[in-house]
């Protein structure tokens, strides 16, 4: 009888709808929506509006469908069509459907109650709980002499709603090992846990918790938990899977930890880092958040396909990690749960769309980070005032390549390709057939009669269309040009040329890059986007003679990283003389633009250090128009759209035009989100499961918070009172009275709430991945800790393939025994036993890990080589206990591995095996594991010790 | 109550029973697969008793009857030649050595193609043979002893003409990385028979991991459990299985039941569930070390076995793997996906030439493939167990030029619009089905989609592929994309 009773409180908890409708107000978000989204929205919501019904916006609800009947009629249930049907009898008539693709469970009695209820009350809507800013509610609870902490004051009201009451706090062993892993990612020491039981001062805990905040291995602990939502790699993923030099973002990550770096801030460096006013070093590192895309380097892939996937994994991962919000299906409709319409997706496009990243093999553009820490700085600032200088050279002719109106359109006497055919028409040259990546035109022209000396050829590309909707094109890109004059005997001689003014820099290759005899150039690489043109300065005016011609040879040689050739197709030729042209070239500005970018050049060449990916942005005037999809369909587009932000996710209307001003709009304190996820994930952390269980999904298709007060409270907290500081964050709640509970549950609680969501013990989870191995690493004294760097490759069986004969070189020395978040992360094979131990692939952003318990763990534990190495470190250790016997030995393992003591049955447990196993090898010997039978068992001891639940778990 | 709340609320019943921890072998995140697969089952299958508390891997029914208990996909990476193999083409022949005409050039993607092709006849001669008169080359004289096992579907076509890609298609329905391969959507779906060893099992041979790496036979957006076991190509064939030298087994045991005996303490103490599901997860740890390596051990099988696959137990080879799949389709593995890598036939190199390494890699799993075959049938498994193999897409009837210019030894590009892969087994009707153009270029008549393929796949294992589905970034994930027309094509089943 009293099992029952728990299981109606339960009941209750999660589900307010067991009440009778009629005895009280009926709310939207508690009762009416979650029937809807399960029954009624798949068909009649974002997506399909099945019979032009939906319910995602509520005057749609109380509008007409389309074969004309009321669908909602405030007040009136009986006569809402709405009623009518999921009350019918008639089958084909009911809804949900009883038959066919779509067809559901019929609603049940309570759940058409609550319906008519609703209406007859007015059929309200409310918002979702989530885009709702949070308040801190003011709370009571019965009993006063529980909580030393704000928040247990919300987690005790939640219990003694539910009749539960907390349990009593743990033994100081328990909540130091657990709040030692929670913060740093280790187990206590032996000397640490002395140190605290030792000490019986009223603010021991507090102490403890500074000390581990503290120490530098709590950003390695907490760099581990946001490299899931970055999708870390060393590797770019895909077939070849190159390395990538990644871990300068990783070591930022751990040092913005470390450094306690507000989350705002935190945040905002990784969206828009490079677009700060004067970027540190720091802030270009941080965008490595968004370069953390795939990149393919398989040989006849389309760059732009694999670009388009990057911005697209960006969206998802900037929406997924920070938002909450699962942005996925807005590629191709509406949000068939949230009122978010289909254009905003591309809207949120086109803040990543103009980037400079085109999936590249070399992962351009690429940062160089001095190795010299003092530096790094001015490394940077060099790298970006010589963009900056480059685009302040080129904007002095790009701007007259428009304004300069005497063009003259030359007569083509004869035009020559290797491939394929070349033809001229109305002034357009074209080409026909196929051409390849090695394409030569030779080209002869003809100005009109009386044109003055020459001092410009001006190229101009054309899209392959008019319709810019068909962008983007095959790449075509302008390179080894050479002029010559022609006399009528046939004499050539060159004219030299230059400079090359573009109407916009964009990509790897300098303007001028068209007159070396490099294959790069001026274009559209790997695509073409839009027309561009391209002005080539003549070192001097040209003067033609009589019958004398001029002569443009070029050579379209620079296929993409995918290998597709990117040839002329379409193009015009003009020339002028005007002699400003060169002027530009000889005015002093030019000529200190020209010296100062050399300069830069020379000192950037000369750096030494690593080479990240970075964001940057193209300059305005080559930004890469953003399309609506039609069909969520990249190859059919439609109406160009300018960036902004859901509407419903702005109520405070903050600016949001460019990828920076995006950026503090998410992290603006009124966006009702952006601080419930961060502080929701770091509660999952702490507490195993989190207010939210889903913590990617706060929309209407997420769970509902089991503790809202709880949720808003902490939100609120770690905006306004601590300045969204994560240590003061993550320090209240390991201070607080329910964390430090023990997590020892009786059995009817372990009954009534088996997951510990209402939390009326003490957390009790098992370590992760990571955890696992540092845990072994450290109790076995065989942990290297040493700061960031490149990542290492500790031992992992051979045998293991990969594509391309790529091999895992075991790593020497301590880099063997770093922690796991230093491990290389090569996407296609990861690691494999931290693979076991459910860390993601991380080929995409990863917002929740799941626990697993599978038979495969134990093979690790127990057989990884890796394993039995720090096995037998930790049996040393435990035989070097000081001056004991077996038991004593056995004891203090224990202690190492759990800091906890043995219970005597345990320890009767342990001994007994040793004695066991002492007994086998001696009998069957001990080699190969050890030399003499003690240090055999011992090792399998210690092994044991390392697999025990109790050391498995925090 | 939603079903999740409902199904959270029907775990928390179940959780009282001590049975429930007794026999509960998964572990945190139970309560959420349930809901899920409460999610994917509703409708369906709501008589289910089980569902509340089910664990991921515990084995459970279909959506509706299975034809096929487990499928063996024997995937050719890199793309066999359709052309040098089972789609005879004689127009193609006439046509050897002209200019490609026009029509076929525009408009079209090519990996390495470049300027106007010449027109590649067919390297090797056709013939019939069976019963159905089919079409097969000399290459693959013991395929074409089975042939009347057999199904060809010759008019296979995919979106996707690079490698990776269209690995990361055929095995996952999508282009980009993240979701799950279909072994791991059929272990979500349909659990694990026999606990003793994993249900989703991966075999390399080749020398090479296939080109998309691991995401292949990734879990993708499903949890971990679900990810394919690659068993390994030298050492412990699942990775750690073996003991470490030293510690034989009688220690072993007694290591574990002294972990035993502690952990049950502990739960005495602490009452928690995942405790007791440890316990269980290290008995079968420790019954999977006999029994695994039993399944792998190919030199238990007799010399007329290994006579009939071509296989050693000295190397490690595609013979070998077609072998250790029908050991382990014995033992109950569900999904067991084989990769041999090599089949790039570009012609840029001796290795990869149609006239060069293709040879060899027809003869390395031409035997193989007709052992696997023949054993199954001679074991009566042949008409529950599902046989797939092919490519990830097709090659070009034109000959390849990369650079424009005519290469040292014979190759074909990539061809996504036709390629030619077989079934065999599981209620599929031998025969054939399907025609490309008269030079092989595009599929023309009854064509299947890659998404037609996995939905049939799905449908043999009684899952309906719409149905199966997983919560993920709002949507109702499948493994054929809902923007994604697909359907079961039931003209393959007798």
């Amino acid at each position: 009888m009293r099992i029952l009773k728990n299981f109606l409180i339960l009941a209750a908890a999660f589900s307010a709808a067991s009440l009778s409708a009629a005895e009280r107000e009926v709310l939207f978000n508690r009762d009416i929506r979650p029937i809807l989204n399960t029954s009624c929205t798949g068909c009649h919501g974002g997506v399909k509006k099945s019979a032009g019904v939906s319910f995602i916006y509520r005057d749609e609800a109380l509008g007409v469908s389309s074969n004309g009947k009321k669908i909602i009629i405030p007040g009136d249930p009986d006569n809402s069509e709405v009623v009518k049907r999921i009350t019918s009898t008639d089958s084909r008539y009911v809804m949900p459907p009883a038959h066919g693709d779509h067809h559901r469970e019929p609603l049940k009695p309570h759940e058409i109650d609550l319906i008519k209820e609703w209406i007859r009350q007015g059929a309200k809507y409310e918002e979702h709980w989530a885009y709702i800013p949070p308040k801190k509610e003011p709370v009571e609870t019965k009993r006063k002499d529980w909580g030393s902490k704000p928040m247990d004051a919300y987690v005790l009201a939640n219990l003694e709603k539910n009749n539960l009451s907390p349990t009593a706090e743990a033994p100081k062993t328990q909540w130091l090992r657990r709040a030692t892993l929670d913060i740093t990612g280790l187990p206590p020491t032996k000397e640490e846990l002395d140190a605290f039981l030792g000490d019986q001062s009223p603010d021991a805990y507090e102490k403890t918790v500074d000390r581990l905040l503290a120490s530098p291995r709590f950003g390695e602990r907490w760099a581990s938990m946001w490299m899931d939502l970055a999708r870390y790699s060393d590797s770019y993923g895909l077939e070849k899977d190159p390395h990538r030099e990644a871990w300068p973002y990783r070591d930022w990550l751990i040092s913005a930890f470390n450094r306690d770096m507000p989350y705002t801030e935190f945040v905002r460096d990784q969206l828009a880092g490079d677009l700060a006013d004067k970027p540190t070093t720091d802030q270009l590192k941080a965008t490595l958040f968004q370069r953390l895309t795939k990149t393919n380097t398989e040989g006849g892939t389309d760059d732009e396909q694999f670009r388009v996937e990057a911005v697209i994994d960006r969206i998802s991962t900037n929406w997924n990690s920070l938002q909450g919000i699962t942005m996925g299906c807005v590629q191709c409709h509406s949000h068939p749960y949230e009122p978010i319409p289909h254009d905003d997706y591309f809207k949120f496009m086109s803040y990543f769309n103009s980037s400079e990243d085109c999936d590249l093999d070399d992962d351009f553009p690429l940062h160089v980070l001095a190795s010299n820490p003092a530096e790094q700085q001015k490394a940077t600032d060099a790298q970006l005032e010589r963009i900056s200088l480059q685009n302040q050279r080129n904007r002095r002719g790009a701007e007259w390549i428009n304004k300069d109106q005497a063009w003259i359109l030359p007569e083509i006497t004869d035009l020559k390709i290797n491939t394929g055919a070349l033809k001229q028409k109305d002034g357009v040259i074209f080409t026909e057939g196929t051409q390849t990546q090695d394409t030569t035109y030779n080209l002869t022209l003809r100005p009109p009669a009386g044109t003055g000396p020459l001092t410009a050829i001006k190229f101009t590309i054309l899209p392959d269309s008019d319709d810019l909707a068909k962008a983007p094109f095959r790449g075509s890109v302008l390179s080894n040009i050479a002029l010559g004059k022609v006399a009528p005997d046939g004499t050539r001689t060159p004219v030299p040329l230059s400079f090359v003014y573009g109407d916009g820099l964009a990509g790897p290759n300098a303007p001028e890059r068209s007159l070396d005899q490099s294959s790069a150039g001026f274009g559209g690489y790997p695509k073409l986007f839009r027309k561009m043109e391209a002005v080539i300065v003549l070192q001097s005016p040209l003067t033609l003679a009589q019958g004398e011609t001029l002569v443009a040879d070029l050579r379209s040689n620079q296929p993409t990283s995918g290998g597709q050739a990117t040839p002329l197709r379409k193009f015009q030729i003009h020339l002028i003389a005007n002699p400003g042209w060169q002027r530009l070239l000889t005015d002093p500005e030019h000529v200190a633009l020209n010296k100062r970018i050399n300069e830069l050049n020379q000192y950037i060449a000369g750096l030494k250090g690593t080479k990240f990916p970075v964001m940057l942005d193209r300059p305005p005037e080559s930004t890469r128009e953003t399309r609506f999809w039609i069909g969520g369909n990249a190859l059919n587009k439609g109406k160009v759209l300018e960036p902004g932000v859901p509407k419903i996710l702005n109520p405070y209307n903050a600016p949001a035009r460019n990828r920076r001003e995006m950026s503090e709009w998410i992290t603006h304190p009124e966006n009702s989100l952006f601080s419930r996820v961060f502080v929701n994930r770091v509660f999952f952390e702490l507490f195993g499961n989190g207010i939210v269980q889903t913590l990617g999904d706060f929309g209407t298709t997420g769970l509902n918070p089991t503790n809202q007060p709880l949720l808003d409270y902490l939100a609120v907290a770690f905006r306004d009172d601590y300045q969204w500081k994560p240590k003061a964050l993550i320090k209240e709640m390991v201070l607080s009275s329910t964390y430090r509970q023990d997590h020892k549950a009786s059995a009817e609680l372990a009954a009534q709430d088996p997951k510990n969501l209402l939390l009326a013990r003490g957390p009790r989870t098992r370590l992760s991945g990571e955890m696992i191995r540092d845990q072994a690493l450290a109790v076995s004294g065989l942990l290297a800790n040493r700061d960031g760097g490149p990542s290492v490759m500790p031992p992992q069986p051979g045998g293991i393939l990969s594509y391309g004969g790529w091999k895992w070189t075991p790593a020497e020395g301590p880099d063997r025994f770093r922690r796991a978040l230093y491990t290389y992360w090569k996407r296609t094979t990861p690691y494999p036993s931290l693979m076991t131990f459910d860390t993601p692939m991380r080929d995409v952003c990863s917002t929740q890990r799941i626990t697993t318990n599978t038979p495969l763990q134990p093979l690790v534990t127990m057989n990884d080589p890796a394993y039995i190495e720090m096995a037998r470190s930790l049996a040393q250790k435990m035989e070097q206990a000081p001056g004991a016997g077996p038991r004593e030995k056995l004891a203090h393992g224990y202690l190492l591995a759990t800091q906890n003591q043995p219970t005597d049955k345990a320890l009767d447990v342990l001994t007994q095996l040793r004695e066991d196993l002492v007994t086998q090898y001696a009998a069957t010997g001990p080699k190969p594991l050890a030399d003499t039978p003690d240090q055999a068992a011992m090792i399998n001891l210690a092994s044991v010790l390392l697999n025990l639940d109790t050391a498995l778990t925090k | 109550m939603n079903v999740i709340e409902q199904l959270r609320h029907d775990n928390g019943l179940l959780n009282t029973r001590r049975q429930f921890l007794k026999s509960c072998i998964a572990g945190l995140g139970t309560a959420w697969i349930s809901s899920q697969k409460m999610d994917l089952l509703a409708g369906e299958l709501a008589s289910i008793g089980h569902v509340g508390n089910m664990s991921p891997l515990d084995a459970h029914l279909a959506h509706f009857a299975p034809k096929a208990k487990r499928v063996i996909f024997l995937h050719m990476a890199g793309a066999p030649s359709q052309l040098e193999l089972f789609d005879y083409k004689p127009d193609l022949a006439k046509l050897n050595g002209a200019d490609c005409p026009k029509e076929f050039l525009e408009g079209q993607n090519f990996a390495f193609i470049q300027g106007v092709p010449k027109m590649l006849g067919t390297q090797y001669p056709f013939h019939q043979a069976g019963d159905n008169k089919q079409w097969i080359s000399d290459r693959l004289p013991h395929t074409e002893k089975i042939i009347d096992d057999l199904c060809i579907i010759r008019s296979m076509y995919t979106d996707q003409f690079n490698h990776a890609p269209a690995q990361l298609l055929m095995h996952t329905g999508h282009t980009i990385l993240g979701h799950p391969a279909i072994g791991s959507w059929v272990t979500y779906g349909l659990g694990n028979d026999n606990q003793n060893l994993p249900g989703f099992i991966v075999l390399a041979s080749g020398g090479n991991q296939p080109d998309a790496g691991k995401s292949v036979w990734g879990s993708g957006f499903l949890p971990s459990v679900y990810q394919g076991v690659q068993c390994r190509s030298e050492g412990d064939p699942v990775l750690y299985l073996g003991s470490p030298e030293g510690i034989p087994r009688d220690v072993r045991r007694k290591a574990i039941d002294a972990i035993t005996r502690i952990n049950e303490e502990t739960h005495e103490e602490m009452q928690d569930p995942e405790t007791i599901a440890r316990v269980q997860q290290y008995e079968t740890a420790f019954r999977m070390q006999i029994h695994a390596s039993d399944a792998f051990d190919i030199k238990k099988e007799p010399d007329y076995i290994h006579a009939l696959y071509g296989s050693n137990p000295a190397g490690s080879s595609f013979a070998n793997n077609c072998l250790l799949a029908r050991r382990l389709a014995e033992r109950g593995t569900r999904f067991i996906q084989l990769f041999d890598w090599g089949w790039d036939s570009h012609g840029a190199a001796e290795g990869e030439a149609l006239n060069g390494g293709f040879v060899r890699k027809c003869q390395s799993v031409d035997q193989a493939t007709y052992g696997l075959i023949t054993d199954l049938k001679q074991r009566g498994m042949l008409e529950d167990t599902l046989v797939i193999w092919g490519g990830e897409f097709g090659r070009t009837p034109m000959r390849e030029n990369r650079g424009g210019t005519e290469m040292k030894f014979i190759g074909r590009d990539h061809n996504p619009g036709a390629f030619t892969i077989w079934m065999a087994g599981a209620g599929i009707k031998p025969g054939s089905v399907g025609e490309t153009d008269p030079i092989g270029y595009r599929a023309i008549k009854d064509k299947i989609s890659v998404y037609d393929l996995q939905a049939t796949i799905l449908h043999s294992m009684g899952l309906n592929h719409k149905k199966l589905s997983y919560m993920f970034q709002g949507l109702h994930q499948t493994l054929t994309p809902v923007t994604k027309p697909s359907r079961v094509v039931t003209e393959l089943f007798a």
